[in-house]
């Protein structure tokens, strides 16, 4: 039983097309149902179809109204079948319907002008979605290539994004057309006759969630690409680089790292930030035991700034993001222009320093055996040497 | 497109006119046929967006029925003036026609 209900159903891909093309869909639902495919369903995905002695059948669609996203209301649905026309399904926001060729039902819509509202709505979203699109993607690649110099693979990755970009200008000059001349105010009759362009399954669906897949690949594979290439040291980041760097601050007393590294990392555990041109960045985030089995920590962010009113701002932003820290103390200590510390919660031995020198701005919290004073000596002399 | 006041379209009009006498979609559409003697065919899926556009304008409203899901619609107090504006327009147009031609017969 199961296995003749399986041969009396056949499942198709749903053929995709924008509602104004609607016409070369209901052709081709006609065709099938000519050749002994009658459409039982309509799915986002696939179409039902069942075989049956070829037959006349007459399938239109019409654009869902806001909120029907389980079909038409009862009474809609209820007076179409009164009228003659049964509810098969809905993909992309499109709900189609079937009656028999010589049901005598009238056509479902009379005024091409019916689809006007849903047309343009389309349309709008179009434009809009593929300008925004194409601007953003215009905006970030210059502040790509200034911040972050690519090698061969940054380049393959860069090439599949852009190519992305220029899929979008023909359908964007298309729609602006549309709307420009406002062509919904003259909508010519559906053609139920039109013939579906061939490959269309293969065009309009796959190749636009193909589409996408490579964006999401392009963008994983860029911002992969940014973990391991930016992997430098300090020294050699140029200003406004987005890098990822080995730690400077190393004190004497840092011997073992007990953090798992993956294969590509030689040392220590960073984490890439993207950084806006002007200024780069770093985090790392350290444990290690000393001699006598001590446990010590240090998490260190660091930025430094193409100029001192860029670290001011930075600095600031520090100081926001760390805003649950309550009743920070100033310091004044040689070497900085800024020094705030926090001490932790009562009882705790962890000490939270927001550092400010020049163009550089660094927060970071230590746990370990040195001083506050050792600590932010060594600091000093490290930016000193950064810069 | 919603109604202005101006000029309405067939469609609007016998909708309008059909609806002298509370209905429902499918009887709608049949009466719609009988007022114009067969001459206005309206589609399902355009008597629909219709009567939403109408509703939307304050055209008709939906009145009460036994069966909740099924949608009754009824000419409110503006959608009666808005028929009858359209009546008289159409009577005066009617009326210049007629005017009209019999001028141009009486200078024949």
């Amino acid at each position: 039983m199961e296995h003749e209900q399986k041969l009396r159903h056949k499942w198709r891909m749903h053929p995709s097309l924008m509602l104004e093309q609607i016409g070369a869909v209901e052709h081709y639902y006609e065709e099938q149902a000519a050749q002994g495919l009658v459409l039982e369903s309509v799915g986002s995905w696939f179409d039902c179809f069942v075989r049956t002695a070829p037959c006349a059948m007459r399938y239109r669609a019409e654009p869902m109204l806001s909120g029907e996203r389980e079909g038409p209301d009862w009474d809609r649905r209820h007076f179409y079948e009164e009228a003659g026309w049964t509810y098969l399904g809905t993909a992309s926001e499109i709900h189609f319907f079937a009656s028999a060729a010589d049901s005598g039902a009238e056509e479902l819509h009379t005024d091409p002008q019916d689809f006007a509202p849903a047309l343009r709505r389309q349309r709008r979203v179009n434009f809009w979605l593929a300008l925004i699109f194409s601007l953003v993607m215009l905006a970030v690649l210059p502040l790509v290539f200034l911040s972050y110099p690519p090698d061969l693979q940054g380049w393959l990755y860069l090439v599949l994004v852009l190519l992305c970009v220029l899929v979008m200008p023909p359908g964007l000059i298309r729609d602006g057309r549309w709307l420009f001349q406002k062509r919904w105010q003259h909508l010519p009759p559906v053609d139920h006759t039109a013939r579906i362009p061939r490959g269309i399954t293969l065009r309009a669906r796959p190749l636009s969630s193909l589409l996408c897949l490579t964006i999401i690949i392009a963008v994983n594979l860029f911002s992969s690409s940014i973990d391991r290439i930016s992997f430098l040291p300090v020294a050699d980041a140029a200003p406004g680089q987005l890098v990822l760097t080995l730690a400077q601050t190393d004190g004497t007393d840092l011997i073992d790292y007990n953090y798992p590294l993956p294969h590509y990392q030689e040392s220590n555990t960073f984490r890439a930030i993207l950084a806006p041109a002007g200024y780069w960045f770093y985090e790392s985030d350290e444990s290690a035991k000393t001699p006598d089995g001590a446990i010590v920590q240090l998490s260190v962010e660091r930025a430094s700034c193409r100029s001192e009113e860029a670290a001011k701002w930075v600095f600031s932003q520090m100081l926001d993001r760390y805003d649950w820290m309550k009743d920070k103390t100033s310091l004044s200590v040689p070497g900085f222009d800024e020094v705030l510390q926090w001490g932790g919660e009562p009882g705790q031995q962890i000490n939270w320093f927001f550092v400010r020198a020049g163009k550089q701005a660094v927060f970071f919290y230590y746990e370990g055996g040195m001083g506050q004073d050792a600590l932010l000596a060594l600091l000093a002399e490290n930016l000193a040497s950064a810069t | 497109m919603s109604y202005d006041g101006g000029p309405m379209t067939e469609a609007m009009y016998y909708i309008l006119l059909a609806l002298l006498e509370p209905g429902h979609g499918y009887r709608l559409m049949q009466a719609i046929g009988e007022v114009s003697g067969g001459r206005v065919k309206m589609g399902p899926g355009t008597l629909y967006g219709a009567l939403s556009r109408l509703e939307e304008d304050g055209l008709i409203c939906r009145v009460d029925e036994r069966d909740a899901r099924r949608k009754t619609y009824a000419l409110t107090e503006a959608g009666r003036a808005a028929l009858d504006t359209e009546a008289a327009r159409l009577r005066s147009m009617l009326a210049d026609l007629a005017r009209m031609k019999g001028g141009a017969q009486d200078g024949t």
